[in-house]
Formats: structure tokens, sequence, C-alpha cells
């Protein structure tokens, strides 16, 4: 899948389930939505290293 | 609990509700045997059966272990000619997929409210929604729980999130993500958002397939995420419908646990 399309999917897909995961965690939508925003970072932020690590060590250690 | 799943309504009579246990056992049977009967050998399609026991499984209508056992020994099976019919699509079975499946979850939504009662709960005078009602609600419209429990604007963001993501889901596999025929263990997760499954049974599932949409599989993950977040969304309308509805207790004054 193109980069692009992963992105246009994946990053929205991500905030979505985190709207819905963090709902218990606040009372207004305002709320649910600062932390949403917050964990959503943090995933995709460990997402991305997680994929360019992967590409390195299959670069640097796999023929 | 394991009770309420496996008679429903067992519970409630148990525990003095003879009309609400009746109730649990006629929706729950009356939806699964509408639709199974509807469906005939079709109904048997996409089952699977416990290694050892031998035991038929489709979720979610084996949530109302005893109704199903009952409507599944109508059934025959291990024929070609059986085994044909029940691979061979029929004309509306898709609204009938759902009618058996709503079985199943009402089962669930009335396991939910054996708990509810177990809890000791009771609904104070100015209670806006009852526990076990706001869940089932959400399930067929994620957010109204929370609507009714009074936090209107989390309802609205939890439901266009949930009802974004379904809908993203059948437009990246041109309506043909949600199938219970073709797909039945995702239709499963699909299910959760009752919704979507029920709204997709008479649009997007009767679409005849003519060539496979190239993000068909991405489709089918995304409505399925989209029912596995409604269950949060169940989870969260039930707790906040509690702390609404709790009554104190006339005694002590405080709220049950």
């Amino acid at each position: 899948m193109k980069i692009v399309l992963w992105l246009a999917v994946f990053v929205p897909a991500v905030f979505l389930a985190m709207v819905a995961y963090v709902a218990p965690r606040a009372r207004t939508a305002l709320g649910v939505l600062r932390v949403a925003t917050k964990v959503s970072r943090k995933f995709v932020l460990w997402t991305i290293v997680l994929i360019v690590g992967m590409q390195l060590f299959q670069a640097l250690l796999l023929p | 609990m394991l009770l309420g799943i496996a008679v429903p309504g067992l519970g409630q009579f148990l525990a003095g509700r003879a009309a609400r246990g009746i109730a649990a056992l006629a929706t729950t049977s009356a939806a699964l045997a509408l639709g199974a009967f509807g469906l005939g050998q079709r109904f048997v399609s996409g089952e699977l059966t416990l290694p050892k026991v031998g035991l038929p499984v489709s979720l979610p209508e084996s949530f109302g272990l005893l109704p199903f056992l009952v409507v599944r020994g109508q059934f025959r099976d291990g024929t070609p000619d059986l085994e044909r019919l029940e691979r061979l699509p029929i004309p509306g079975e898709h609204p009938l997929f759902f009618l058996a499946a709503l079985g199943g979850m009402l089962a669930l939504f009335w396991t939910v409210d054996l708990l509810w009662l177990r809890s000791g709960a009771r609904r104070a005078a100015g209670a806006r929604a009852i526990p076990p009602l706001a869940a089932a609600l959400t399930w067929l419209l994620p957010g109204s729980g929370h609507w009714l429990s009074g936090q209107k604007d989390k309802a609205l963001l939890l439901g266009a999130a949930v009802i974004i993501m379904f809908v993203a889901g059948l437009a990246l596999s041109a309506g043909h993500a949600v199938d219970r025929g073709l797909t039945p263990i995702w239709w499963a997760g699909q299910n959760l958002f009752g919704g979507g499954t029920l709204v997709a049974a008479f649009t997007t599932s009767p679409l005849v397939m003519k060539s496979l949409p190239e993000y068909r599989d991405l489709g089918i993950i995304l409505c399925t995420v989209a029912g596995l977040m409604n269950v949060m969304v169940m989870t969260d309308a039930y707790t906040v419908a509690e702390g609404t509805s709790k009554a104190p207790d006339p005694v002590s004054g405080e709220v049950a646990a």
C-alpha cells in the first residue's frame, strides 16, 4: 500500500479508535478529544519507530 | 452471568422478577427462531464446531445457548444436498441473519440486566437511563446511551467516531465489507455495532460483487474495528448511566458499589 494511503487511513483510524478507547477517562467531548490526541500521537510515533526499526534491521542484517 | 447466557431470563426469574424473565426468554427465542426458520438450512452456514465436545457455535446466536440449541436441533447436516443448501445464498437473507443475531445479542443484554439487578441497584427518581438499556441502545446507535444520561457532547463525539469508522470501511470496500454469508467471523465483530450491520443488511450487503474491490480487506477490518470500538462505547454508556441511575439505599443513604 502506498505510504500516502497508509497515512490517510491509519492515522485517522488510530485517532477514532482512541476516541472510543479513552472515552471513560473524560466526562466531556473536549476532554475525550484532548486525551485521544495525546494517546494517538504516542501510538503513531511508536508505530513509525517500529516500522523504521524493522526496515533498518532488514537493510542491515538480512541478505 | 453464565446462567443468564445458558438460559435467558432464568436469572431474572430466580431473582423474583418473573415478568422480566419471561420477557427475556420470549424476546431472545422469538428473534432467533424467526431469523433461523426464515433462513432455513442457510442458518447453519458459517458455524464452528467446538473440538471434542462437538457443540455447534455460531456468533452471536450462541449467546442465548438454550434457544440456540433448540433451534439448531431442528436442522440436520452432513449430506451433500444439505451442504449445498447451506452455501447457497437466498434472497433477503441479510435482514434474516441480523434477526437471528439479534436473538444472541438480546441474550447478552438481558444478562447485563441480570448483573445490574444483582448489583442491588434500584432506579433513582431522577435517573435518566437504566444502564442495560443505555448499553443496548448504544449497540444500535453509538452515543445514544450517553445522550440519555445527559452527556450530549460526548454522545455526539463517540457516535460520530464509530459511525465514521464503519462508513469508511464500507466506502473502501465499495460496500462489500459487511456480509454474514461470506465473512461470518468478521461479521460477528462488525455486529457489535448493530445499527451498522442492520443498515448494511438493507443497503450494501445485497449488492452484487462484480469484481473484487481493491481495498475490500481493509474495509472489512475497519468495519470490525468500528464494532470493537462500540464495545468500549457500550461499556462507558453503562458506567455513565450507572452513575446517574443508582438510587441511594433508603436506610443508609449510600449508593450501592
